[in-house]
């Protein structure tokens, strides 16, 4: 679970790039990508705390 | 700017260097190069950023002063941090306040305590005035113009009330979580800030009608619409040496000024401080370049691209207003002001609950929260007024400058002062509360610096270098007078313990 999250995190921070750069090279209008944005602004934030700044759980078990 | 100041007092429980506070840090508690990438790159990038950038604009830089200037300001803030503050703070590994308190008594640390706390509050209360520059967009209130100093509307003063009420509390309460939460949307802001200079890179290329086919293109549009070199009148007038001691100085409370001791206090190696050009080049770099190109379409959808437009709106009172809140959401719709939000939040909540620490240790019987609520009202109070944000780059190389002379002190204290014969660690040794040379060297150092902005017409951007030298030169001189002084008195009980203390404490110096 924390990989796919990991993942999915990752995957939002190459969006947050993406996206203007879409509407830089005139692909992507510019609402499109102010909501593509806030969407992914939403994903980050939900899936971001459930992984980032907690310990793995090998080393909670170590521990 | 950053609120990247660390352990301001002893029970700081998530800044780097939560502990060890009267100790040097022991071998098993240094950490990695990877921990100081992190820290240096997420806290640089900050809500002040938001302001800085536009304000660089209204200062009229040309597109090779803005972009040379910052690229030499941060490396010389880098080497300041590298050749500076990490050898001492990891020879001494000693916090700040700990090494100035052996230097120079307790008295001076809370002085020095109160002088941080109040720089602390007004960097605080622009960080909450751009917050509520976001929230005004979404309720729709009048919100202030580049001339208000007072606040403009009612709607602006209970939207900053709320803000930083909000900001206070959180400090006061949940400084645990809120440093989480910083840490959390520290890669997604600094993205959202990159994103803000894609879709205003965008802009100017719509507006100009430009064909960029390749880097030399782009940096005509950077010369001829983005920065333009037209300065604002009212505004600071910005040059090359302007924006390279601007950068370089931006942070010298932390460089120059030693404040980071306590953060590199925990590196490994001295060269770890490198790991500060992270924070540089995103957040003094990037960050500020991106907010600037943001304001600098305002102005130039505005016409506002030659002296003579510039001249005729000023007068008129024309001149767009540099609010991050409406340039935000303008790029990057919700998501821009959130981002706006965050920042401000993030990295106002620390600097308040540090600037309470620092007035804690001054009035270490009132409780922390108590104290850390009357700084979070002050901060607000300071926030309510737009003018504070509005003169944000003067603000900025103020605060560095106040406490420069206490950087100037310890470094010499350091490596100097026993090549000269003279004790290091005086007011330990002596048992001193306040020393005079400290004191004499702070005090006469800004009063010089000072009456040079005032009177011989050099600004203040500039004087903290000379400053560094004549604050450095007075406590030698100082120092020498009091110790002499001082050594036919008690000579033999003070070299017996100036060598016992150098040889715990420092081993490596000689």
């Amino acid at each position: 679970m924390r990989l796919i999250l990991q993942i999915v995190s990752l995957a939002m921070l190459v969006l947050t790039v993406l996206f203007p750069m879409l509407y830089l090279f005139g692909v992507m209008g510019e609402v499109a990508m102010k909501w593509s944005l806030l969407i992914v602004t939403v994903v980050w934030f939900l899936a971001t705390p459930f992984w980032m700044g907690r310990e793995k759980p090998a080393n909670r078990q170590a521990s | 700017m950053s609120d990247m100041t660390p352990d301001t007092a002893d029970n700081d429980p998530t800044a780097v260097g939560g502990e060890y506070e009267r100790q040097p840090v022991p071998e098993r508690s240094r950490l990695g190069f990877k921990n100081f990438i992190g820290m240096y790159a997420g806290e640089h990038t900050a809500g002040t950023e938001l302001m800085i950038g536009p304000l660089f604009v209204l200062a009229g830089v040309s597109a090779f002063d803005v972009v040379v200037g910052l690229i030499v300001g941060n490396a010389l803030a880098v080497l300041s941090w590298m050749l500076l503050t990490a050898p001492i703070g990891t020879r001494a590994r000693l916090t700040l306040y700990y090494q100035l308190e052996k230097i120079a008594g307790r008295h001076t640390v809370i002085l020095y305590n109160l002088a941080n706390g109040l720089a602390f509050c007004f960097l605080a209360g622009a960080m909450i005035t751009v917050s509520a520059t976001a929230v005004g967009v979404w309720f729709g209130f009048p919100l202030p113009t580049l001339a208000d100093l007072a606040p403009n509307s009612l709607g602006w003063v209970l939207a900053v009330l709320v803000v930083g009420a909000v900001i206070t509390i959180v400090a006061a309460y949940g400084y645990r979580f809120v440093s989480w939460f910083a840490n959390i949307a520290a890669p997604w802001m600094v993205l959202i800030f990159l994103g803000f200079g894609i879709v205003s890179l965008k802009w100017f290329i719509d507006a100009t009608g430009t064909e960029v086919g390749s880097a030399g293109d782009l940096w005509a549009l950077a010369e001829t619409a983005i920065w333009t070199g037209v300065h604002v009148p009212g505004q600071p007038d910005f040059t090359l040496w302007h924006v390279i001691f601007f950068a370089w100085f931006a942070n010298m409370a932390m460089h120059v000024g030693m404040a980071d001791l306590s953060v590199l206090r925990f590196a490994r190696k001295s060269w770890y401080s490198i790991a500060s050009a992270a924070g540089m080049y995103v957040g003094h770099f990037m960050a500020w370049l991106a907010a600037s190109m943001l304001f600098a379409f305002q102005m130039y959808q505005a016409g506002l691209t030659s002296e003579s437009a510039v001249v005729s709106a000023a007068r008129a009172g024309n001149i767009p207003n540099p609010l991050p809140g409406p340039l935000a959401d303008q790029a990057l719709g919700v998501a821009g002001l959130i981002c706006v939000i965050i920042a401000g939040w993030t990295t106002a909540n620390p600097t308040i609950y540090r600037a309470g620490l620092a007035f804690q240790a001054i009035v270490p019987h009132v409780s922390r929260f108590r104290v850390t609520i009357g700084t979070g009202l002050l901060t607000t109070f300071v926030a309510m007024f737009p003018g504070v944000a509005m003169q944000l780059l003067g603000f900025v190389a103020l605060y560095g400058l106040l406490l420069m002379p206490i950087g100037a002190v310890i470094f010499i204290d350091y490596w100097v002062l026993p090549k000269l014969g003279l004790t290091r660690f005086y007011a330990e040794q002596a048992g001193h509360t306040l020393t005079m040379p400290v004191l004499g060297a702070w005090l006469i150092t800004l009063a010089i610096c000072l009456g040079l902005v005032q009177f011989a017409d050099i600004e203040i951007f500039f004087v903290a270098l000379p400053g560094w030298f004549i604050a450095a030169l007075l406590f030698i001189a100082l120092s020498f007078l009091a110790q002499k002084r001082q050594a036919p008195h008690d000579a033999s009980a003070l070299g017996t313990t100036a060598s016992a203390t150098t040889s715990t404490t420092s081993s490596k110096v000689e």
